[in-house]
């Protein structure tokens, strides 16, 4: 039996290929970046505070009014002055210039969530992948590895470990980075598994590619989307569990600008002095408030198929 | 004998931007009627469907003209008032009829609901669930039973039970059978068939398979790239029709043993 | 003396976990032969598919490539295996890796050196009917019907002996099934490739194949040449699915619906 084309079809020249525009999820990143900013205006708003967060941050030395007290400086002639024109959010008990230690402040924030998600997604996407992916016994004992220190309450582990080590900030990243690295490696693990039976993933076998290479260019670039917006999310969440170390004193030790310890000392003066702890605490919440809502941005732009069907 | 229509399209057009996704200029669907609308990916076939049940208001879709479904304007009409059309004027059986229904409620329970949305409940549901079981030829049982715990087919004949039990006089399917195995496919084609021999049930069948759709439908109309390119009762759309894209789909049906007659002339076997 | 077929299910029990999909299944697939595997859903055919590419042990019988079970093949044997055999899947959002551009995947089963790469790649989409400048593009910009070519070519790339095709049309809109069938039986004939075809799709069976067996619930209900087993089932089963295929203009499938199935 044969299927007889008729001369329209067997003349049809082969299909063009549909213009971008046409297929959903398509276009530049540009393009996707562009629809988004239109749709999601938190999103992108969230992003744009941001970077000016992380600009403020950097240029710290440069911007900051009084860079001496982001560090060392005391100046106990103008303790506790309320915030006015020479220093926008006042000063704290040692007379030190509220927002230059803000600034400063994000700084020691900022290096800590850096350090402490480099370090959680370097060594739990590796453990996870590697369990996704190969499975059997290998997967199990990963998985159990990572079971043990899920098992303990994050902040409760960070703090066991930050009172054992001497307090500092280097003690803060490992302590939480302790903490933190199971979840991705649990999250790599299940995408890397469920990335493990799809076709293309099949085909590659059916070539013959090593399983190194399978995991390198095929599972590890589909199973990062997930990684990156958790990653985004996190960010807020350690700068929170940094803080709250600092603030129990286990973490940043003074004179360093910390958040959370900046909270902690102003913290007996509230009601009357509130913006020595007021300022550094609306820095926190604005922070990890736009770092969340950056990840669930983020989540749209970078897998629009996840995106609960706009696509 | 033309009795009114129940659905009624004029001058359609649903555009995306600037891009005409679906142009229908006139669709009528009459009591006992089966219209199927048939065309490829990108043809435009689903939104009509949409539009019909009022499902693009409120999406960045434009929507112009006219549709008209059991006396109610559809084009620009509030939720409120489609939710009410939706169930009463004509019910949706879509593809996936798992996917459509809640996992933890018993399939009792979902008609039920879709019942009491439209104001018939108690002794009355339940009576109008049993007739319409009875219709589709479902076990009485499978009220008590979780969507998963049917078959595809199964679940897809209890969809059309559920708008049967709401009493739409016309049942809106896309793709209905194209999720199922070949045989529960049958099955289910011939449950549509009956209740329209039997209750006068009209059918509006959105489908890609030109071969289903020419052992059950009255009227066809074809569909590509947004446009309406063929319409005529279904001996003129298979046998005389001189549109080429209906003839180009109409050759390219993979059909049993039919050009082996031509080969085995050829060969002389 | 004959040779042995390229790929033979002798006896095959497959299965996922605890739960057996597939019983004693026997199948050969010999030197440019073309064998359907048809069924329904959960007949299991897919399953089989699986274990003819060597993608999952049976656990009971055995899968032999040229009369060796795939176990006991060398590192050579192995490698002569894989590029023997290869999968064409039903086109889906997974078929290609979205993140991988269309030249890249087909390159991927190539065994030339870098710098002819972009020639052979170019040859083999041209092969399979695509313009080669589609080598730059990613899945996600182009049509089904393209896709299922770029998925053609990515098998042809290892020079197989035989093609493993999973429901490699059902997926597609009824043109474009026409035309990737058209290709399907002009590479058959350019290069007396072998061909598995798993489906459910009879016509398309009735078209591609030479031999047809029949899966049902996990076990062999019908075997033959295909045209036999199309036009006179022996196995009820068999003619109840003929029976349910549309015809073109024909009346309504008369499948009695059974209470209850």
């Amino acid at each position: 039996m044969s299927i007889h084309p008729s001369p329209v079809t067997s003349a049809a020249p082969a299909p063009p290929v549909p213009p971008a525009s046409r297929v959903p999820g398509a276009g530049s990143l540009a393009t996707r970046l562009g629809r988004l900013v239109g749709r999601d205006r938190l999103a992108a708003a969230s992003a744009v505070a941001l970077l000016v967060i992380v600009v403020l941050a950097v240029l710290a030395p440069w911007v900051a009014p009084f860079p001496g007290d982001g560090t060392t400086a005391t100046h106990p002639a103008d303790r506790l002055l309320a915030p006015g024109a020479e220093h926008w959010f006042g000063t704290d008990q040692v007379g030190r210039d509220v927002l230059s230690r803000v600034l400063y402040g994000a700084r020691t924030s900022l290096g800590i969530a850096v350090a402490v998600l480099a370090i959680s997604a370097l060594v739990g996407v590796t453990l996870g992948v590697v369990a996704g992916f190969a499975g059997g016994w290998l997967r199990d004992v990963i998985m159990r590895v990572t079971d043990v220190f899920l098992a303990f309450p994050a902040l409760l582990l960070s703090l066991a470990l930050a009172a054992i080590l001497r307090p500092s900030v280097e003690t803060t990243i490992i302590a939480i980075a302790a903490t933190w690295w199971p979840w991705y490696a649990r999250l790599s693990a299940s995408v890397a598994q469920s990335v493990r039976t799809r076709p293309y993933v099949d085909a590659a076998r059916c070539l013959g590619v090593h399983p190194v290479k399978i995991v390198l260019r095929h599972v590890l670039p589909n199973s990062l989307t997930p990684v990156l917006v958790q990653l985004s999310l996190d960010a807020g969440g350690v700068i929170l569990t940094a803080a709250s170390l600092s603030y129990l004193g286990l973490g940043a030790t003074e004179p360093t600008s910390e958040w959370g310890l900046m909270v902690q000392s102003g913290q007996s003066l509230f009601t009357t002095h509130w913006w020595v702890s007021a300022f550094p605490g609306l820095a926190i919440l604005v922070t990890a408030f736009c770092f969340n809502m950056l990840g669930e941005g983020l989540r749209d732009l970078l897998d629009p198929r996840a995106a609960g069907g706009r696509s | 004998m033309t009795a009114a229509p129940l659905v009624s399209v004029r001058d359609l057009e649903v555009r995306y931007g600037d891009r005409v996704v679906s142009a229908v200029p006139s669709l009528d669907v009459r009591p006992g009627q089966c219209v199927a609308v048939v065309g490829e990916s990108g043809s435009g076939k689903s939104t009509l469907l949409l539009a019909v049940l009022g499902l693009l208001n409120g999406t960045p879709a434009r929507v112009s003209g006219s549709v008209v479904v059991g006396g109610t304007e559809m084009v620009g009409v509030s939720e409120r008032a489609a939710g009410g059309v939706r169930g009463s004027a004509v019910s949706l059986v879509l593809q996936s009829p798992q996917g459509s229904l809640n996992p933890t409620m018993r399939l009792g329970r979902l008609a039920r609901h879709a019942l009491r949305r439209h104001g018939v409940r108690g002794a009355e549901a339940r009576r109008r669930v049993a007739a319409a079981l009875e219709a589709v030829r479902l076990p009485a049982d499978v009220v008590d039973r979780y969507p998963h715990e049917v078959s595809g087919g199964q679940a897809q004949r209890f969809a059309i039970a559920t708008a049967v039990a709401l009493g739409a006089p016309v049942i809106a399917a896309d793709e209905p059978t194209s999720a199922l195995d070949v045989t529960v496919q049958a099955e289910v084609m011939a449950v549509l068939d009956r209740l329209r021999r039997e209750q006068g049930t009209a059918v509006l069948l959105v489908s890609h398979d030109l071969a289903l759709v020419s052992t059950v439908a009255d009227h066809v109309v074809v569909m590509q790239d947004g446009a309406v390119v063929d319409a005529g009762d279904v001996d003129h759309v298979l046998h005389r029709s001189t549109v080429p894209y209906t003839r180009a789909l109409l050759a390219a049906v993979p059909r049993l043993g039919h050009g082996r007659a031509a080969e085995e002339e050829v060969t002389g076997a | 003396m004959p040779e042995a077929p390229i790929i033979e299910l002798s006896g095959a029990d497959l299965a996922y976990g605890r739960r057996t999909v597939v019983h004693g299944l026997d199948l050969a697939v010999a030197e440019g032969a073309s064998v359907a595997l048809i069924g329904e859903s959960g007949s299991g055919k897919s399953t089989a598919a699986r274990a003819a590419l060597g993608l999952l042990r049976p656990v009971g019988g055995e899968v032999r490539y040229r009369g060796t079970a795939l176990d006991r093949l060398d590192a050579a044997g192995r490698r002569a295996y894989r590029a023997a055999v290869q999968p064409v899947f039903q086109d889906g959002p997974e078929t290609l890796d979205p993140r991988q551009r269309v030249g890249s995947a087909v390159a991927e089963g190539l065994g030339v050196p870098r710098a002819q790469r972009a020639r052979a790649v170019a040859g083999l989409l041209a092969d399979v009917g695509l313009d080669p400048a589609l080598a730059d593009r990613r899945p996600h910009e182009l049509s089904g019907g393209q896709r299922q070519r770029v998925g053609i070519a990515r098998a042809l790339a290892a020079e197989p002996r035989l093609l493993v095709l999973d429901e490699p049309t059902s997926a597609l809109d009824v043109t474009v099934q026409a035309r990737i069938l058209d290709l399907l039986e002009r590479l058959r004939a350019e290069r007396g490739l072998a061909m598995l075809l798993i489906t459910h799709n009879l016509a398309v069976v009735d078209r591609l194949c030479d031999d047809a067996v029949v899966l049902e619930a996990g076990r062999v209900v019908e075997r033959g040449p295909a045209r036999r087993v199309l036009d006179a089932p022996a196995h009820p089963y068999t003619a109840r699915l003929r029976a349910a295929v549309p015809e073109l203009g024909g009346a309504l499938p008369g499948t009695a619906p059974a209470r209850g199935a």
